[in-house]
């Protein structure tokens, strides 16, 4: 659809100017940005955590690393997007990790995708690509779906992946890389946020 | 695909998601420099993580967040303006 990719490019732009103006120190730019993306980085955050007071420290730790590493974004690698949920779910594994107790809950967790409320829901643009996603996400097989939920969302190593679902650790791996390809592939050309100078590197079709 | 490139699947699978050995890790790097198609492949799934993380229930963070935000940023930005 063309008119979601446009959008899609100027929202792109729109963060990348962001992340300018914050390397220039301009706060309310941290703010803006916080507008855009503290609800879906509050929502994977606490997807992995299990735990609002987590999840919390998560989005503050993230925003918080922007401010100081915004100079260290490169442009060239990919787009603000990513680098943001990159960001925040490293964050909350590693909090994870440390805390034993809120890791035992999470593992224990069946997965299970909530539909919004309206007046959580206000953004258009993240309805239209969680609805894509999810559906992306059916495609999956069961075992596949199981392994990719329990390393994305449970923070769960492959080790760990491979010992909680009883199977061996190659076995584990394949799951979770042939999960992730199949996502690829059912989402296509709608991976606008992904990294558009490696993909059109010279020999990357090959 | 070669055996060679099933690897580098893994391998990449492994590095979008943070979780390779150091072993790995030297691996990945010394292929990724030198295969333009693996540089490739690490963004499309730094790109499928990225939509991954929308697929979460939506939730909203309480306003306390972004005061605690503030408060850090000028805490950070004090020494270096006086």
């Amino acid at each position: 659809m063309p008119g979601n990719d446009d959008a899609q490019a100027q929202r792109r732009a729109e963060d990348a100017a962001l992340l300018t103006r914050i390397v220039a120190r301009d706060e309310a730019a941290v703010e803006e940005l916080y507008a855009r993306y503290a609800g879906p980085l509050y929502s994977l955050a606490y997807q992995v955590t299990g735990a609002e007071r987590f999840a919390q420290d998560v989005v503050q730790e993230t925003f918080v690393a922007v401010w100081r590493d915004a100079v260290r974004f490169d442009p060239e690698r990919g787009a603000v997007g990513p680098w943001l949920f990159s960001l925040a779910r490293h964050k909350a594994i590693d909090l994870v990790r440390r805390e034993q107790n809120v890791r035992k809950r999470t593992a224990d967790v069946d997965l299970e995708f909530e539909q919004a409320d309206d007046d959580v829901d206000q953004e258009a643009w993240l309805r239209i690509r969680r609805e894509r996603v999810r559906a992306a996400i059916e495609e999956l097989t069961p075992l596949q779906r199981e392994a990719l939920e329990l390393a994305f969302f449970g923070g769960l190593t492959h080790v760990e992946v491979a010992e909680r679902l009883g199977i061996p650790l190659g076995t584990a791996k394949t799951r979770i890389r042939s999960a992730l390809l199949r996502l690829r592939d059912v989402l296509g050309d709608s991976l606008s946020d992904a990294p558009g100078g490696a993909v059109l590197e010279p020999g990357a079709s090959a | 695909m070669t055996r060679g490139h099933r690897h580098g699947g893994d391998l990449a699978a492994g590095a979008a998601l943070a979780d390779l050995t150091p072993r790995e890790l030297t691996r990945w790097a010394r292929r990724r420099a030198a295969c333009p198609a693996c540089r490739a492949l690490e963004a499309e799934l730094d790109g499928v993580l990225a939509e991954l993380a929308l697929a979460a229930s939506p939730r909203l963070p309480p306003p306390s967040v972004l005061d605690g935000i503030r408060a850090e940023i000028r805490a950070q930005a004090e020494p270096s303006r006086s």
